[in-house]
């Protein structure tokens, strides 16, 4: 991994005021050098980060363009099914050929001065190579083949592409760790998907706030009066929370119960509404599906791009594309399986509506993130306080009182920025 | 159904967002009628997800309660912008959208613009919507969708 001998000094010291990670410096939200820092170790080595699903791309020449921290990329199926990800940059000019978000290709064609490039990134032409009427052209010592598109290392696992820019980041499994592979497993168990749908969100906050908020049980059975109200998502709820040894990625893990009051969970709770009631309760028609298992959701962080969501019958990535400190998109792709009858499609759709921009409880989580990064930038010498559940670094645990999977992230956060 | 029948809709439609009258809004629907909200590059491409996505006047009333009740968002005002509908045969019409954003505090944003696909229908109450889907053109949403488009 990343080791801190490889960077040069920070011209200010490390923000971080004592050896744990229980206290959160504000300037990591908000100090370009870090952000810089973090894309280089965490979105351009080292690490997988989340690029597709393979059902988007589904027959040869299908592409995708998408990004990888700031820097865009384009996933395509190759003619014998297997799948690519190129740098979208012309190797010429440096353009960023492709405009198209989606479509379908035989060869990419960078429309400033043509050169071609084949769907696995080499380059298959340049115009006016060998000069016109014997004038100009390029050297005799030009290669076509050591102008291609840079390539990255990719791995789809049953459905689910992740693409990495360092040749030498370690296997996809041993990434996601022996303790997270069961669950990422449970959802992606080589069965084939569906594309339902995409939104998408500029969220003016830091990108590190959204994994955060993902590894954080502390929060949805207060902030979201919706989850607290109808049971989806509570304190009393038999949970467990995973983490791989780095302390980079998690699984929160629950089962939902029957929801109304339980005085240890609702009494204190201001945002408790006991009597809320649906009036079409085909927007919470949820109906267990074997696969499952048991637990109703699993939400897991792959750090750092991207959070994979099971909430009962919704399923989708959150991918996230930082832009800059205190700004970054974030990609909803919702999908389902091949099998799915259409009532199934149907229930997916309709509790799609809990998610998203206008998600009945996603959207809240979308507005604190920005409250959070304007008082943050605001004052930058502050700290936050990450303590419930005591000051460990990032601990598997058997309940959800507890914000030990943010510690965990900053532990590694530190470990590898040297900080 | 004339084109004022049309224009006269969507005048309701604008002023009862844009003074959060949710139950107006809600009436300018039949009770079976479909509201989406959709982002145009799902609509293009066939794709089933919408933002919003209320099926009849119940999901409409529970959507009315969450914003009211349970949702948690910095207060805003919205600014419908519609435009001339086009008829298309007896009950469809097409209409474009500007909708701006104006989150207390900050300046104006373009929330969404777009283009309402409607359905159409003659009731005793007058004209009223059987489907509305609001396909917007900004795949991006700057942040939240708290109020219908």
């Amino acid at each position: 991994m990343n080791q801190s001998a490889e960077w040069l000094p920070l011209s200010s010291p490390t923000p971080f005021r004592n050896s744990g990670t229980h206290r959160i410096p504000n300037r990591v939200y908000t100090d370009r050098e870090l952000y810089e820092r973090e894309m280089a170790a965490f979105f351009y080595k080292g690490h997988w980060c989340y690029v597709a699903l393979e059902c988007e791309i589904p027959n040869a020449g299908d592409f995708k363009a998408t990004m990888i921290g700031e820097r865009p990329v384009i996933v395509v199926r190759d003619r014998d099914g297997s799948v690519n990800v190129l740098e979208n940059r012309c190797a010429h000019k440096g353009a960023k050929f492709c405009q198209k978000e989606f479509g379908n290709a035989k060869v990419f064609v960078c429309p400033y001065h043509q050169w071609g490039y084949r769907l696995n990134g080499d380059l298959a032409g340049v115009p006016m190579k060998n000069g016109v009427g014997g004038q100009g052209g390029m050297g005799a010592d030009f290669k076509l083949e050591e102008h291609g598109l840079n390539t990255l290392q990719v791995h789809v696992h049953n459905g689910i592409v992740f693409a990495s820019f360092d040749p030498n980041v370690e296997p996809f499994e041993s990434f996601v760790s022996a303790e997270l592979m069961p669950f990422f497993n449970r959802t992606f168990d080589g069965r084939k998907l569906t594309l339902l749908g995409y939104n998408r969100q500029r969220i003016r906050g830091n990108w590190k706030l959204m994994q955060e908020n993902i590894k954080d049980p502390y929060h949805p059975g207060l902030l979201h009066v919706f989850f607290v109200t109808f049971g989806l998502w509570r304190a009393d709820q038999k949970s467990e929370l995973r983490i791989d040894p780095h302390g980079r990625h998690a699984q929160m893990i629950s089962t939902r119960n029957s929801g109304g009051e339980n005085a240890e969970v609702t009494k204190g709770v201001t945002s408790f509404k006991e009597s809320l009631k649906l009036e079409d309760p085909r927007l919470m028609d949820v109906v267990q599906e074997d696969w499952w298992g048991g637990p109703t959701a699993v939400m897991q962080t792959i750090f750092p791009s991207v959070i994979i969501q099971q909430q009962v019958n919704s399923l989708s990535t959150r991918q996230i594309i930082p832009r800059g400190p205190d700004e970054f998109d974030f990609v909803w792709t919702h999908f389902g399986f091949a099998d799915d009858t259409p009532e199934m499609t149907e229930r997916r759709l309709k509790q799609a509506n809990l998610f998203g921009p206008a998600g009945l409880v996603s959207l809240d989580d979308g507005e604190v993130i920005e409250y959070c990064q304007q008082a943050t930038t605001a004052y930058p010498d502050g700290e936050c306080v990450v303590e419930l559940g005591g000051k460990d670094g990032g601990q598997p645990t058997p309940h959800m009182v507890t914000e030990t999977l943010i510690r965990g992230m900053y532990r590694y956060y530190r470990r590898t920025l040297g900080l | 159904m004339s084109l004022l029948d049309a224009i006269e809709l969507n005048a309701r439609y604008g002023d009862a967002l844009d003074r959060f009258d949710l139950l107006a809004w809600k009436a300018l629907f039949t009770p079976n009628a479909v509201y989406r909200a959709q982002a145009r590059e799902n609509f293009d491409r066939g794709l089933p997800l919408a933002a919003i996505y209320l099926d009849g006047h119940g999901m409409m009333a529970d959507r009315i309660m969450t914003i009211e009740k349970t949702l948690v968002f910095a207060p805003r005002f919205v600014r419908h912008l519609i435009g001339l509908p086009k008829l298309v045969g007896n009950s469809s019409a097409r209409t474009p959208f500007c909708i701006v954003q104006t989150v207390t505090t900050t300046l104006p944003e373009i929330l969404a613009t777009g283009c309402y696909h409607d359905t159409l229908a003659a009731t005793p109450e007058g004209v009223r919507l059987a489907a509305r889907n609001a396909v917007y053109d900004n795949a991006l949403i700057p942040n939240s969708l708290v109020y219908p488009l």
